[in-house]
């Protein structure tokens, strides 16, 4: 069998709302988080200039992947995160904001923050104490230590800790 | 947190590199540090004060 390689995360947190924000109109837009389809990958492909193989992550049993998209607009996906609930944490294998929301282009604001927020809102969830773990490309640590309050664990490791989750968890979700 | 500027010209390369044993025994053992060091304070026992019911004089 073919052995895959791991692939480093380098989702660009921009700004964290409550929803997402259009860049050019500075409309905020109100957000659904829901599991992925087979049927959605014909979107999320490649050859839709998007940058991981979706494909692969919702065909691995020990994943879940799920989509954001804009209420009354379930057709365009925003963003996606494949995600494992872990002993003691939740792990984000993938995370990538839509190919136009990528770039000095894109159009809108907060998509990344808003999964991550998600991600550790399944961690409370599952007992976890809000703790999320990734792996960053290394240009990207010390965005990720001020934007999302992760902790450095040295090489390419970060994790979200119960604080910064919290505070993650309160400006996304409304209890 | 709050507004931040993305960084310039960062591409979406992907790298490879296994998550190895030692990256989830860092993992666990900051997860274990955190919480021991964040644990709350016991809070002091509350005692309730018993009133005696009579007072000598």
């Amino acid at each position: 069998m073919k052995k895959r390689a791991a692939i480093y995360l380098d989702f660009e947190v921009d700004k964290l709302t409550r929803s997402i924000e259009n860049i050019v109109s500075g409309d905020s837009f109100q957000t659904d988080i829901t599991r992925l389809k087979f049927t959605d990958l014909k979107h999320t492909s490649k050859k839709n200039k998007w940058s991981f193989d979706w494909k692969y992550e919702l065909q691995q049993n020990d994943r879940d992947v799920y989509k954001l998209t804009i209420t009354n607009s379930p057709e365009i996906i925003q963003g996606l995160v494949s995600l494992t609930i872990r002993p003691g944490h939740v792990f984000m294998h993938l995370l990538e904001s839509a190919p136009f929301n990528k770039g000095k282009n894109k159009v809108y604001n907060g998509v990344a923050g808003n999964l991550v927020a998600f991600a550790c809102n399944i961690s409370f969830q599952n007992g976890n104490e809000g703790f999320v773990s990734f792996q960053s490309k290394t240009k990207l640590i010390t965005h990720y230590e001020k934007t999302l309050g992760a902790y450095h664990l040295g090489g390419n490791n970060m994790i979200i800790a119960t604080d910064a989750a919290q505070t993650l968890v309160g400006k996304y979700f409304k209890t | 947190m709050g507004l931040v500027k993305e960084p310039d010209g960062v591409d979406f390369v992907i790298h490879s590199k296994p998550l190895t044993k030692a990256d989830e025994q860092a993992i666990s053992k900051f997860i274990s540090d955190y919480k021991a060091k964040h644990k709350l304070a016991p809070t002091a026992k509350k005692t309730r004060r018993k009133l005696s019911s009579k007072v000598k004089v």
